[in-house]
């Protein structure tokens, strides 16, 4: 049952710890009328937590987020869940730029990469690509 | 008849009857040289005495009526001429023997008289035959000492003669065998291997002692020797025995003594041992003398033996001496040649000789030097006094000596010798003369000096400065760490000394996180060490070795150096970049994202208005950063040098401060207690307020809605400093003691939720303003109850009210 609502519902995940963002993530992709399902979190334990019961197909990732858990990690945690990673793609969406932490994302097995200042647009398009991409 | 008045006593002797005729008879009986009277015609004996019998061991009734030559062993030759006419008696004398009755012959001297007897009468042949067995035995004896007088006269002059010695020796032992009437023997002599082995050499030996079979073997080694390394049987105990061995029967008695193939039997063996001022030489075996060997003989042998060693043991000695003798020339080349000064004085320092190197070294010509006292030879107008008399002391007593003596050299400059003293060993005149060996280590010396001053220098470097050395010897050995090195790794020195650069490197793994990788025991390069004990510190070591002019390892050198606070500001500054960084995007993620969507969409009036207010914020959060970016930046890269820092009075400061405060609707009130005469500090105003505001700005952001702020002014003595202390106290939020812990870490917000605006920068400006006023931030706070901050400020010096204004 769970399954045909992951299926039919395209649940989001925004995961950051700073409102405005979590409110321009969710202004990008249409906002109440963008025909996503979304959650919001403003740390990795409460993203985490979340994930369980709410299992979206996609989680938008910030990386440094206070208590302790940083979005490599929740990337980590999602990725290494056989729980989660079978449905859900993650977009680590974040300030850090250099390539360093580009690669350290890519190690966690982020699906997609974005640094702030994002474009709107170009989130919009990664995300409806990720939807469009047969669950695995 | 002898009323005839024979005269002769002879005549008398025959007749018995008269008294005098008794007398006579008497005496002829009794004689102590044997008589006889005979018939010269016929030759038969008419009379003998007692004596003749007793040596003829016959009874005079044998004897009476013999003819006289058959008591002789061979017929009297008597040289005498029967000659009655002239009436003269002749006598003649000869040497014979005597023919006992058992065949055995006596020696006798025979004197033989004729007597002219009376008219009518015939004449008698009278004979005295005197007993020379003694005589004669006396007359071999001396024959025979004479031979041996002989034979070492002989030898002593062809020693003198220089024959060779091993014809020297033949003749020894010819002269022993004919002496002693042995039938063979041999001379050998007890020498010694290089390594100092005894061993038995034969030298000579007779050529009949070796049958037929071995005669060619004799021959081929007689020339040079027959030599027997084991000592332990016949020949070794002759040589240990201090006196002759004497086997008369030796088949029986040298039973145990084997003999070598094909050597002629031996019945009776003598070996004489040959002795030098006591000490054994060799020795000569004689064999088979036929009567055996006795002590009288060994007596009689004893000058020759005696001799015998004197050649050999000056033959030996000649040989030492020609030896000494090219030694000394060698000695001679040497003393001459080099380059160490060689002085040669007496007892009592006085010089006797010097090489040329001396009198090179010191200057001045050798006549000069010779005859004075060496201290004054060697330093002339130097009262101090030298150690030569110790010196000398020394030797007489302990037989050497060394030590430095001081010199003026021939560039007047005073120089050292390294001395070693000796006796100079003479065997012939004892210990007469001292020699010094000089080194000149005037140079040395310099070195020495030079290198212990440049040592105190360097450990002197090496004790102040503030990075650490620690030096390993080639044996890999900690030789030294200096002051610096104890204090960085916790260690004292004593524990380090000594050990093994092994044992070192896992002391100082033990201070570190993780193992460092072992330095490369000869390759200089630079390692980083991370310290967590006794404080966690970076030190980056260096190794330097050290070799010698030659190449060879001479030590290493390690080299460290603190650069935890290099590193750490390093850290910082890249850390504060990529934070800076990082703050700085996300707020304009929201204005470049925000903007854009209202640019592009259809919004309704509320949300337009919404995202406007955003982008308007977070516009200001931007300008707020890069403001509390650049107060910081300047602030840390000025160091202070634009602050206009003097003396001030505190309470005003602080009231300018409170209204400039920005207090937000329902904001909470700010209560300031200040006294009315404000006390006075050392400060810049301007960079007060702006830490002070920043200090407010959080009092009011953290206790929104949760009670009055309050300030006050405490004062304060902290290590003989006065301090002013401005106390803010609010009611809010509070904080952990993690979070204390943070407070002025960069971009660090005790507001996880983003609710609370901040940049993150203010404490850590308030922190650098107040450290360069040096003063002090104090926190104390609890979760849920408030923060109190205190900013302590150092006091001015005036005491308040004093003031002239």
């Amino acid at each position: 049952m769970i399954d045909d609502r992951v299926a039919t519902e395209k649940r989001v995940l925004i995961v950051d710890d700073h409102p405005e963002l979590r409110l321009l993530v969710r202004e990008s992709l249409g906002g109440d009328e963008g025909g996503y399902c979304f959650r919001e979190a403003v740390n990795g334990i409460e993203a985490l937590e979340i994930m369980a019961e709410f299992r979206p197909r996609l989680v938008i990732l910030d990386v440094m987020m206070p208590g302790g858990m940083d979005g490599y990690h929740v990337c980590e945690r999602i990725k290494s869940d056989p729980e989660f990673w079978r449905y859900t793609d993650v977009i680590l969406l974040t300030a850090r730029a250099q390539k360093k932490d580009v690669e350290k994302g890519l190690a966690a097995q982020a699906d997609l990469y974005l640094v702030k200042p994002f474009d709107p647009n170009e989130l919009v398009a990664a995300v409806e690509r990720i939807f469009a991409t047969p669950n695995r | 008849m002898a009323s005839n008045g024979v005269d002769a006593p002879d005549g008398g002797a025959m007749r018995a009857g008269s008294g005098r005729a008794i007398d006579y008879r008497q005496i002829f009986l009794h004689a102590n040289d044997a008589i006889m009277i005979s018939d010269p015609e016929s030759g038969l004996i008419v009379e003998a005495n007692l004596k003749l019998c007793g040596l003829l061991r016959r009874a005079p009734e044998e004897v009476l009526g013999r003819h006289h030559d058959t008591v002789f062993c061979k017929p009297l030759d008597l040289d005498y001429s029967p000659d009655r006419s002239s009436g003269i008696c002749r006598v003649a004398q000869c040497s014979e023997n005597l023919l006992r009755d058992d065949g055995q012959g006596v020696p006798v001297e025979v004197s033989a008289s004729l007597s002219v007897p009376a008219a009518g009468e015939r004449p008698l042949l009278t004979c005295i035959v005197r007993d020379m067995t003694e005589r004669k035995q006396a007359k071999a004896r001396l024959a025979a000492s004479n031979a041996l007088l002989n034979a070492i006269g002989t030898l002593q002059t062809r020693f003198i003669g220089s024959v060779p010695m091993h014809t020297l020796l033949k003749e020894i032992l010819d002269n022993f065998l004919s002496l002693s009437g042995s039938e063979y023997g041999f001379l050998g002599e007890l020498l010694q291997t290089p390594d100092r082995m005894p061993y038995f050499k034969v030298q000579v030996m007779s050529d009949s002692i070796w049958r037929t079979v071995t005669r060619e073997f004799y021959a081929r080694n007689a020339p040079i020797g027959l030599e027997f390394y084991n000592l332990d049987g016949l020949f070794g105990a002759i040589l240990h025995s201090a006196t002759p061995l004497v086997f008369n029967d030796f088949s029986k008695s040298g039973a145990g003594y084997s003999l070598p193939e094909g050597h002629p039997p031996i019945h009776a063996f003598a070996g004489l041992p040959v002795t030098h001022n006591g000490e054994t030489l060799g020795f000569i075996g004689l064999a088979n003398r036929p009567q055996g060997y006795d002590n009288a003989l060994l007596d009689f042998l004893k000058p020759l033996l005696a001799i015998c060693g004197s050649l050999i043991g000056a033959n030996r000695a000649s040989l030492w001496r020609q030896g000494a003798e090219s030694e000394l020339r060698r000695q001679a080349l040497v003393f001459n040649n080099i380059s160490d000064a060689v002085i040669l004085t007496d007892h009592e320092g006085i010089v006797l000789d010097c090489n040329p190197s001396a009198v090179s070294m010191l200057g001045v010509p050798k006549k000069k030097l010779l005859g004075v006292p060496l201290d004054f030879a060697l330093s002339p107008d130097d009262d101090s006094a030298q150690p030569v008399k110790a010196a000398i002391a020394a030797v007489d007593r302990a037989g050497c000596w060394s030590g430095m003596l001081a010199v003026r050299r021939r560039d007047g400059d005073q120089g050292v010798w390294d001395t070693n003293l000796l006796p100079l060993h003479d065997d012939v005149e004892g210990s007469s003369a001292l020699v010094w060996f000089n080194h000149d280590i005037t140079e040395r010396r310099a070195a020495q000096v030079q290198l212990a001053e440049r040592t105190l220098e360097l450990n002197a470097i090496a004790d102040l400065s503030p990075d650490g050395f620690v030096f390993v010897d080639r044996n890999n050995r900690i030789t030294y760490v200096n002051p610096a090195f104890e204090q960085m790794v916790g260690l004292r020195a004593s524990l380090l000394l000594g050990i093994s650069r092994q044992g070192f490197d896992e002391a100082m793994s033990e201070l570190c996180e993780a193992i460092p990788a072992a330095v490369p025991e000869l390759v200089d390069e630079s390692t980083l060490l991370q310290l967590v004990r006794p404080k966690p510190i970076i030190l980056k070591r260096t190794q330097r070795t050290l070799r010698d002019d030659g190449g060879a390892l001479w030590g290493t050198v390690q080299y460290y150096r603190d650069i935890s606070q290099e590193t750490e500001v390093d850290r910082m500054k890249s850390d504060f970049l990529s934070t800076a960084a990082h703050e700085l995007r996300t707020p304009m993620a929201s204005v470049l994202g925000f903007s854009q969507l209202l640019l592009q969409r259809e919004f309704d009036a509320e949300k337009r208005r919404g995202f406007l207010e955003i982008i308007h914020r977070q516009s200001g959060q931007l300008v707020s950063l890069i403001n509390e970016l650049l107060d910081l930046a300047r602030i840390e890269a000025r160091a202070g040098k634009d602050f206009k820092i003097g003396e001030h009075d505190l309470a005003p400061i602080i009231r300018e401060c409170i209204a400039e405060l920005y207090l937000p609707d329902g904001g909470q009130a700010v209560n300031a207690a200040l006294p009315d005469i404000s006390p006075r500090v050392v400060v810049d105003p301007d960079k007060l307020q702006l830490a002070l505001g920043n200090v407010l700005g959080n009092a009011v952001k953290y206790s929104m809605g949760r009670g009055a702020i309050h300030i006050a002014i405490s004062q304060r003595e902290l290590n003989g400093a006065r301090q002013v202390g401005i106390v803010v106290r609010d009611q809010g939020i509070g904080m952990s003691a993690e979070e204390i812990e943070r407070i002025f870490e960069r971009f660090y917000r005790a507001d996880a939720s983003g609710k609370i605006p901040g940049t993150g920068l203010g404490m850590s400006i308030v922190k650098e303003i107040v450290g360069i006023f040096k003063g002090v931030v104090d926190i104390a706070s609890n979760v849920g109850e408030g923060t109190t901050v205190t900013l302590w400020l150092p006091a001015a010096l005036r005491i308040p009210g004093e003031a002239g204004e």
